[in-house]
């Protein structure tokens, strides 16, 4: 793989790099560990996708099981007959999938497809879409904030991301430079005069945006510039050619939208749903032999478990999230809140801190031992 | 002749009012300035400097009792539907206020009024999702502004009693007997001395004074709820009394920390990112001395360092910087309402690009107020930097230089 080093190295060589930039990319990248002195666990690319909205949890996967679930959902819910079954039914734990997810069934039949159950943020939840979003981003719990996102807190080294769909959420991050699908060639002007070491700075920034831009366009061809607002199908295509390629990123980020079904919920959902199965179908079927990616699904929480008046669900609490490749084993993670022991507000009780699943992401992917994702989380990491 | 006798000339004034003005300067006001002396330039500055905005503040609620009230299980469901309309008249309010201030910004003929402005909110931080009424954020600005030329004496006996601020950290919520120490902590960590300043015993004894200042739920306005009050001795930096809250500030004001940390604030702000501690030491124990902010930036804005070459070009615009800037060099529209999906240029699209280039005006992202400096220039943020720029240059008229790298500088 080409290393960002290389590449910057390559470009001052060119003559590509104003000095001054050059000289403090270098001395910033210094820190990227070089073969020699690579840390024994391995690094892997993460695939982080977020169902913007908050994805209905509840008929994503549905506790059949749970006397309760008819009770609360007597037009949404997904009957037994119509739901495709991941366990014996009788089974008190039994839980099926949405029909529209029919196309995850061969990775979930070939063992590969861990489905955390219960997860979401621990004491008294915030069903504020944005403040929900932060909170996953953050990586951190109730009034807690950290400046910028948990990989920039994980990860000690200069990297890149490339952001395919929607914000570039836990990766926005001191030291992490985020690449898009279509970056603008931007153009400043080369000046005399008295180098700041502000100055530098943009000139490293705009020579990062520079040398990214090249390095995408290059792995993903040179198709049509893609607009901002990306079908889901055409950000697995571009992901799927990211992976393929040797582009120098340490993860990737899509964006479903349209998951806030206070209304109507039921084509929407569906709708939906079905996208993102046959998206993790393809991208599940380009990794094949490759235990060099996670790919990771979460949404900024659940939704209420009783129906609303509309057709609908209003913005809930603990949710599931689906998580595959790198060697993660698959299987039900956890326990399935009950529907019979819900809170004050008629939501279900988190069984897993969300900050315990993305501590398990931070291992399994950058190379962070038990300790430091304990200390960077405030939680011990999820065992995945 | 010595330097401070002569005129600034074209590259002192420009730098000057670039400095102190959004980083944009219009050619008449250079040529004027450039004939002043450096006293002379910075005293006509200062002269201009408003203790009120110029324009009119939109129409706010009074803090809407349904809305303040996190207590969702008392609540009937005519109540609830009452909740869910008042939200959405705050959410409606809180773009008209972040719109406003930005026209202020646009409108004023005192930029450095409006500098000071933001770099207070940055400091004395407080945030709307927080808060939740725009109406508390607006006097917090009105407050903020009226001292942002006084005393800082002043300013910190209001800070500590101001309704948004006790909101966004917690200070209602302060009993004698259920202590919450949020906001004494920041007060002592961010607002004055810093860190290694002060013990733990000095956070929670302070956090004892502070005790028992509500905040009324029909207006918003904070009362003493003289129960909940601690009126027991506190021992704070070395010293054992009755204290109330007033006697805290006036202690924090007693420590050469506090005027060093504001010093520190203001050279950040106006000359460069790294201070020296040695000069930050000197300015600061003359600031201490009187507390006129108004003397503090004259005093920071005659420094030989602030009109050394090294100094011009050396601190990194922020998104207002880039957009109020850049709007103030043309002529862009100040009206056109809250819509979010306003077209280009008008103020509700301008907040909203604020907020995708970092700074939300009345939201930082915590209680450290912007990052700032090189966090606002990433290679998610430059692009689009460089795009909103040019697009306000074009709808306003603008003769700016984007592709100059100087540009995205102060």
């Amino acid at each position: 793989m080409l290393s960002r080093r290389h590449l910057l190295a390559a470009a001052a060589a060119a003559g590509l790099v104003p000095v001054a930039a050059a000289t403090t990319t270098a001395r910033s990248a210094q820190a990227v560990p070089t073969s020699s002195k690579a840390p024994a666990t391995r690094r892997r690319q993460l695939v982080l996708i977020e169902l913007q909205g908050g994805n209905d949890g509840l008929n994503t996967v549905i506790p059949l099981g749970d006397k309760r679930y008819a009770v609360l959902r007597p037009t949404l819910g997904i009957s037994a007959r119509e739901a495709l079954p991941l366990h014996a039914r009788g089974d008190v734990h039994a839980a099926a999938l949405h029909p529209a997810l029919r196309p995850l069934l061969p990775l979930w039949e070939r063992g590969e497809l861990a489905i955390v159950m219960g997860v979401g943020q621990p004491g008294v939840p915030s069903r504020s879409h944005f403040r929900a979003r932060d909170l996953w981003n953050e990586g951190v719990a109730g009034d807690d904030d950290r400046v910028g996102g948990w990989a920039g807190a994980v990860l000690d080294t200069a990297a890149r991301v490339l952001v395919i769909g929607g914000e570039a959420g836990p990766f926005d991050a001191d030291g992490i430079a985020a690449l898009a699908p279509a970056m603008p060639a931007i153009r400043l002007d080369a000046i005399e005069g008295t180098p700041s070491s502000a100055l530098a700075h943009v000139l490293r920034v705009a020579h990062d945006v520079d040398v990214g831009r090249r390095d995408v366009q290059r792995a993903l061809g040179a198709t049509q510039a893609p607009g901002p607002r990306q079908p889901f199908a055409r950000q697995i295509e571009l992901a799927i050619r990211a992976l393929a390629s040797d582009l120098d990123v340490v993860g990737l980020k899509l964006t479903l939208g349209g998951f806030d079904t206070h209304v109507r919920q039921a084509p929407q959902q569906a709708r939906l749903l079905g996208e993102l199965a046959t998206g993790l179908a393809a991208l599940s079927t380009a990794l094949a032999g490759r235990d060099d990616v996670v790919v990771a699904v979460q949404s900024e929480f659940g939704r209420r478990p009783r129906e609303n008046g509309s057709g609908g669900t209003d913005h809930g609490t603990a949710n599931v999230a689906f998580v595959f490749g790198g060697g993660i084993a698959g299987g039900l993670v956890g326990t399935t809140p009950s529907l019979d022991d819900l809170d004050d507000q008629g939501d279900l009780r988190t069984t897993i801190d969300q900050r315990a699943l993305l501590g398990a992401l931070a291992k399994r992917c950058f190379a962070v031992d038990e300790a430091r994702a304990t200390a960077c989380f405030g939680v011990a990491p999820l065992i995945l | 002749m010595r330097p401070e006798n002569t005129p600034v000339g074209l590259e002192g004034a420009a730098h000057l009012l670039r400095r102190t003005g959004f980083g944009s300067a219009r050619t008449v006001d250079v040529t004027r300035v450039a004939k002043l002396t450096r006293s002379g330039a910075v005293d006509h500055l200062l002269t201009g400097i408003n203790t009120a905005a110029i324009t009119t503040l939109p129409t706010l609620s009074p803090a809407p009792t349904r809305a303040m009230n996190r207590n969702r299980e008392a609540l009937t469901t005519a109540d609830r539907a009452a909740r869910k309309a008042a939200r959405t008249t705050l959410q409606h309010e809180g773009r008209g206020l972040k719109a406003w201030w930005f026209n202020e910004m646009v409108s004023t003929s005192s930029p450095v009024t409006e500098r000071l402005v933001l770099m207070w909110h940055g400091h004395f931080t407080s945030s709307l999702r927080k808060v939740r009424v725009p109406l508390l954020l607006a006097r917090q600005n009105e407050m903020l502004r009226r001292h942002a030329a006084g005393s800082f004496r002043a300013l910190l006996h209001d800070v500590v009693v101001d309704p948004a601020m006790l909101l966004y950290l917690d200070g209602q919520q302060n009993r004698a007997t259920a202590p919450n120490e949020n906001f004494a902590r920041e007060l002592f960590e961010l607002f004055t001395l810093g860190v290694g300043h002060y013990s733990e015993l000095d956070v929670k004894e302070a956090a004892r004074a502070f005790a028992g200042t509500g905040i009324r739920r029909d207006d918003g306005s904070v009362v003493a709820r003289r129960r909940q009050q601690d009126r027991g001795e506190k021992t704070i930096l070395g010293q054992t009394e009755r204290f109330d809250g007033d006697d805290v500030v006036d202690l924090l004001l007693q420590q050469p920390a506090t005027a060093q940390t504001i010093a520190r604030l203001y050279w950040q702000t106006f000359v460069e990112p790294d201070a020296d501690e040695v000069v930050i030491a000197g300015i600061g124990a003359r600031f201490a001395t009187h507390f006129d902010l108004r003397r503090l930036l004259r005093e920071v804005l005659l420094d030989d360092r602030f009109w050394a070459t090294a100094a011009r070009f050396a601190l990194i615009k922020s998104p207002v910087d880039v957009v109020v800037g850049t709007a103030r060099m043309g002529t862009v529209s100040v009206d056109g309402g809250v819509d979010p999906d306003a077209v280009a240029g008008t103020p509700a699209w301008s907040v909203r690009m604020l907020r995708q280039l970092g700074q939300d005006l009345f939201d930082p992202p915590d209680v450290r107020g912007w990052p700032g400096h090189t966090h606002w220039v990433t290679t998610a943020t430059l692009p689009r930097r460089l795009i909103v720029a040019r697009t306000l240059a074009e709808i306003g008229g603008a003769d700016v230089d984007i592709d100059d790298p100087r540009f995205q500088l102060l």
